[in-house]
């Protein structure tokens, strides 16, 4: 088991420092774009930026907007994980639920992005407006995955938990949960990469008091394109971050996978 | 308590395809009965019905309805997610105490040869290794009725009297009654004390036979074996 730990942590680094370099070209190219454009104005070069993300750090209300942006960013997420939970596992089990939901699905998916903005800022007004919008793009995501998830679930198994009088909650702890944990955790990273990305946008649009998004609309109304760059940096970390810390918490949870998997490397 | 298990007039239909028509088959409690026969006679519905599975459309199955079951399976059926010994342990859960439990599993992974695998992943052992696991399970479960299909198919020879033999000896431990079905002869020869030989659909019995030899003194040359093998493979030849 140890020698499989190390293996993994080895990968780990080797994926570490590739993304680094590949973060290293990323500003490289930033840097001789602005070098190349000559306009401090309309593309500021990566110091300037960073310089005013520490700015930003320094302005009295960034605790206030990030927190507010969070805030709207998880309830979308939260929202989305339960229902998508919910109504996923039952279409997985209920071909008829699947059926039915299915023209729903469809709207919500091909429905365009702004008009239903537009939409919910008329329906809802500001404040809720970003908290739908993400949870209307991250809800097809997870329902899709966990209705996947609940279709994969070896029959085999449960066939054999009950043979040996395994009651049903300890069947659904034991099979059914860690049969979707790799769909649901694979749902969750895309579902808030694009929930966090769709709440901010919506922000822009709909601008409540304290919002990432409404600082970056000011920052475009005032052409401050080194500020509006600095936020959509800070608002990439974050998304950064939060990816991480799923990721963490899906290597543990399906450990299983992670390790049976290196076994195949 | 009566010394067999019967099942009488069992009627079976598969999507029009009539598998059981009025079969009636005795089971010896605490003895290993072997069930013989060509593919796709019935073999895996039997013991489906038997175990509680799937249902008859009519007959009585009536002495197995109040006895627990344990299965090996073709396939070994384990939870990919849980170590060798979460496995057992999730059989168990309800039938014995946090530390008697450990200690039974630990018995029985050592039995058949897992006790340095016991926190392997399913993914990291070999099919023979995984089919012993699946063994150990079915008898570290205290049921009445110990139910196995095919439980060696696929594996190589040497691997198959390993575990045949590892087999034997959890049975002598508590020589529940085992219900076993195969299409090996020489695996029944040496592990069965009832065998029966199924037909073709609709399954009737074109043998019935006893082997007295004790398990340990078993060689598939000895004449009593041999002749036993001849009057099956007779069976087989006229089908």
């Amino acid at each position: 088991m140890k020698t499989f730990t190390m293996e993994n942590k080895k990968i780990s680094m080797e994926n570490k420092k590739i993304s680094l370099i590949s973060i290293i070209i990323m500003i490289l190219i930033w840097k001789a774009a602005s070098l190349w454009y000559h306009n401090e104005a309309l593309l500021p070069s990566p110091e300037v930026v960073v310089l005013n993300m520490i700015k930003i750090f320094r302005s009295p209300d960034l605790f206030k907007v990030l927190l507010y942006t969070l805030f709207r960013g998880f309830l979308g997420f939260v929202l989305s994980l339960f229902t998508g939970m919910l109504f996923g596992t039952l279409s997985g089990l209920n071909r008829y639920i699947e059926k039915a939901l299915n023209p729903f699905l469809a709207v919500i998916k091909s429905t365009p992005f702004m008009s239903v903005i537009l939409l919910l800022l008329i329906w809802f007004g500001t404040e809720k407006t970003p908290i739908f919008a993400g949870f209307l793009v991250s809800f097809p995501i997870i329902y899709t995955n966990v209705l996947q998830g609940t279709k994969n679930i070896d029959k085999n198994l449960i066939q054999m938990a009950k043979v040996y009088g395994v009651g049903m909650i300890q069947i659904i702890k034991n099979i059914y949960l860690p049969s979707t944990a790799p769909f649901i955790f694979a749902g969750i990273a895309s579902a808030f990469s694009i929930g966090w990305k769709v709440t901010v946008g919506a922000e822009i649009l709909s601008q409540p008091k304290y919002a990432i998004g409404t600082k970056m609309w000011e920052s475009k109304l005032y052409i401050e394109i080194d500020m509006l760059l600095a936020w959509t940096v800070a608002t990439i970390l974050i998304s950064y971050m939060i990816e991480i810390l799923i990721k963490n918490i899906e290597e543990k949870v399906i450990r299983w996978k992670y390790e049976t998997e290196s076994n195949h490397k | 308590m009566k010394p067999n298990l019967t099942i009488n007039n069992l009627q079976k239909i598969y999507n029009n395809k009539v598998v059981f028509q009025g079969l009636s088959i005795s089971i010896p409690l605490n003895r290993v009965t072997c069930i013989l026969g060509p593919s796709g006679c019935g073999k895996t519905t039997l013991l489906n019905l038997i175990s509680g599975i799937e249902k008859a459309d009519s007959g009585e199955l009536d002495d197995f309805q109040n006895h627990t079951f344990s299965y090996v399976f073709q396939d070994s059926r384990l939870l990919p997610w849980k170590s060798i010994q979460e496995n057992l342990e999730f059989v168990l859960k309800n039938k014995y105490v946090s530390s008697e439990r450990t200690e039974l599993i630990h018995k029985y992974l050592d039995m058949v040869g897992l006790g340095d695998f016991k926190n392997y992943y399913p993914e990291r052992l070999s099919g023979g290794m995984r089919q012993r696991a699946a063994i150990a399970r079915a008898f570290v479960y205290p049921s009445d009725i110990l139910v196995m299909d095919e439980p060696f198919k696929g594996l190589d020879i040497k691997i198959k009297k390993y575990i045949m033999k590892k087999f034997l000896e959890l049975w002598y431990e508590d020589q529940r009654t085992v219900i076993f079905v195969t299409h090996d002869i020489e695996e029944c020869l040496m592990v069965a004390d009832k065998i029966l030989v199924l037909s073709h659909p609709p399954a009737k019995i074109n043998y019935e036979g006893l082997i007295q030899i004790p398990h340990y003194e078993r060689s598939l040359q000895d004449p009593k074996l041999l002749l036993i093998e001849n009057k099956i493979k007779q069976v087989f030849f006229e089908e």
